[in-house]
């Protein structure tokens, strides 16, 4: 299962046949691990991974550093559901640390963007005080370089 | 004008250059070909091996080293060769640091062979052993291997190939290009016959972490009564990803080591310095690194069997290093026609069986040290390829 979770994490273009030569199982067994992994939740999505540095759009791309107080009873899960629930929100953790949430957000425009956090972040009621920094460049992202280092392949033909 | 060739050793006027370089150089010289030919790690070294390598070029380590390698290096190979194999050495006097595996192979045969002297060469197999035999003045014979008995050396081919010429058998397992490895019992049946006799074994066991068993890689000398008889060559290119770096080792009785050194003193000095304080680290805590590498290999190694028995060609299953050797008999191609028609028509390199001895005709030597989408690619070319000459 470990090593069908590493694949799938690596390749969401693999066929069942693949999957199975891959792990010497049959395509029956990969298929019910597969459906058990959703079912469990650890598959959770099934994205292709975009390298908007290429995409020549004008999208602004901040983190912002947010502290909070946390909430009775509820602690931080409530703060954290409000917030992932804006589809402004792109990746959201919780952190230990100089603050509480990082979330990074995405917008059309720097007025978007702003208007986001001034709005919608800043004034919930538990928000103590927000960071905002800017985005320039994504170099690596889930793992996967987004440079444009050519990888060729060095090795020479010898026997 | 002076003749040079008349001028060369006769010995070396007799070597037939490599037959496949001329595939080769063709195959060097087309566009976007699509490679499943190349006999080195596609990964690179480890991060913190390199930065080892770095460190002592930054602290200005610059000079030789003692000529059996660093007194701490050898320490470090004997821990690793006890705890991965349980076999014991020396690092005194049974060990030798050498430029790659290859060094080792060569000391170690001309060390041995005596003009006349009869060494036993398992083949298919890697393509220095022959060579260099000749280049003694020792007579090789062929122990051809078949695909009906996985390309193992059988207990009788070895018995019938004995005479009271013989001086060594040269025992390449896990084996380039065929990816057959001989298990435990199978090598205690080899090692039966060898004891019967006045026989060393000069075991190649660079690619012995690759091997994808339950049971693992069994070093020859961790067999009853077959450390006197044999030498080890292994090294760090196939296992940490180091062909750069040229280093290997030997490891072997005491005064065979002993002889072995002194041609190495004067033939080479010592093996390179950076590489071997990048060695020291790779030994010490590479052992995660040849773990996760080992998985990988497994991986594309299980899928381009498949692939290939899928598209009909017979393929064994290989157990260890990166090659696999599917036969293309049912093509009705020799194997260099396949690879030459193969290269032209699709754009994939792969090596000619017979390349590696004539018992490799029939049969095709397709690396898997590369990344599963490149090799999705060349298989699926491959497939392209065989239905059109089917036509
Ligand atoms: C079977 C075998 N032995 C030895 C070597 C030599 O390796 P190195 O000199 O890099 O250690 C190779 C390299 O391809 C090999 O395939």
């Amino acid at each position: 299962m470990k090593e069908l979770i590493k694949i799938l994490d690596e390749n969401t273009n693999l066929t069942l046949e693949e999957l199975a030569s891959l792990t010497g199982k049959t395509e029956e067994q990969v298929k019910e691990d597969i459906e058990k992994l959703k079912k469990d939740g650890l598959i959770c999505g099934n994205k292709m991974l975009i390298n908007w540095n290429k995409a020549n759009s004008s999208d602004v791309f901040v983190l912002v550093e947010l502290k909070v107080v946390p909430q009775k009873e509820t602690g931080f899960e409530k703060i954290a559901e409000e917030i992932l629930s804006y589809k402004e929100v792109k990746n959201l953790y919780l952190m230990a640390g100089a603050y509480d949430f990082a979330v990074f957000v995405k917008g059309s425009s720097i007025q978007e963007v702003s208007a986001f956090v001034s709005n919608r972040l800043a004034t919930m009621e538990c928000v103590t005080s927000t960071a905002t920094h800017f985005i320039l460049t994504t170099y690596k992202e889930l793992g996967v370089k987004m440079t444009d280092s050519t990888s060729s392949d060095g090795r020479s033909m010898i026997l | 004008m002076i003749d040079h060739t008349s001028l060369l050793n006769n010995k070396i006027v007799g070597l037939k250059p490599s037959g496949i370089r001329r595939f080769f150089d063709i195959a060097n010289e087309m566009d976007d070909v699509i490679s499943l030919s190349i006999g080195e790690p596609d990964f690179t070294t480890p991060w913190h091996v390199r930065e080892e390598g770095i460190r002592s070029l930054r602290d200005g380590k610059t000079w030789y080293t003692p000529n059996s390698g660093f007194k701490t290096l050898r320490g470090e190979i004997c821990n690793y060769m006890s705890r991965r194999f349980g076999v014991s050495y020396n690092s005194d006097n049974e060990v030798l640091v050498t430029v790659g595996g290859s060094e080792a192979i060569d000391l170690c045969m001309r060390c041995l062979i005596n003009p006349g002297d009869e060494v036993l060469i398992v083949s298919p197999s890697f393509v220095c052993y022959e060579p260099i035999c000749l280049m003694c003045g020792g007579i090789p014979v062929t122990l051809k291997t078949k695909a009906e008995n996985n390309f193992k050396l059988t207990p009788q081919a070895l018995r019938d190939a004995i005479t009271e010429k013989t001086k060594m058998l040269v025992l390449p397992y896990p084996n380039n290009p065929t990816g057959a490895i001989m298990t435990k019992r199978e090598l205690e049946e080899i090692c039966d016959i060898i004891k019967e006799h006045n026989i060393l074994v000069m075991s190649d066991e660079i690619y012995g972490e690759l091997t994808y068993t339950k049971e693992g890689h069994t070093c020859l000398s961790s067999i009853d009564g077959m450390k006197e008889r044999s030498i080890i060559v292994s090294g760090f290119s196939k296992s940490y990803a180091m062909t750069g770096w040229r280093l290997g080792y030997a490891l072997g009785p005491k005064k065979i080591i002993e002889a072995m050194t002194r041609l190495h003193q004067y033939a080479i000095m010592s093996a390179p310095t950076t590489a071997q304080y990048a060695a020291i680290e790779a030994l010490k805590n590479g052992d995660e690194d040849i773990l996760r590498m080992r998985k990988e290999y497994n991986q594309r190694r299980r899928y381009i069997i498949d692939s290939f028995n899928k598209m009909g060609l017979d393929c064994f299953e290989g157990l260890g290093a990166f090659y696999v050797f599917p036969c293309i008999k049912s093509t009705g191609l020799s194997s260099e026609d396949f690879c030459m028609r193969l290269l032209q028509s699709k754009r994939v390199a792969v090596v000619p069986g017979n390349a590696f001895g004539d018992c490799g005709e029939g049969f095709i030597r397709v690396s898997y040290s590369y990344s599963l989408d490149h090799i999705k690619e060349a298989v699926k070319r491959i497939n392209e390829f065989l239905t059109e000459i089917k036509k």
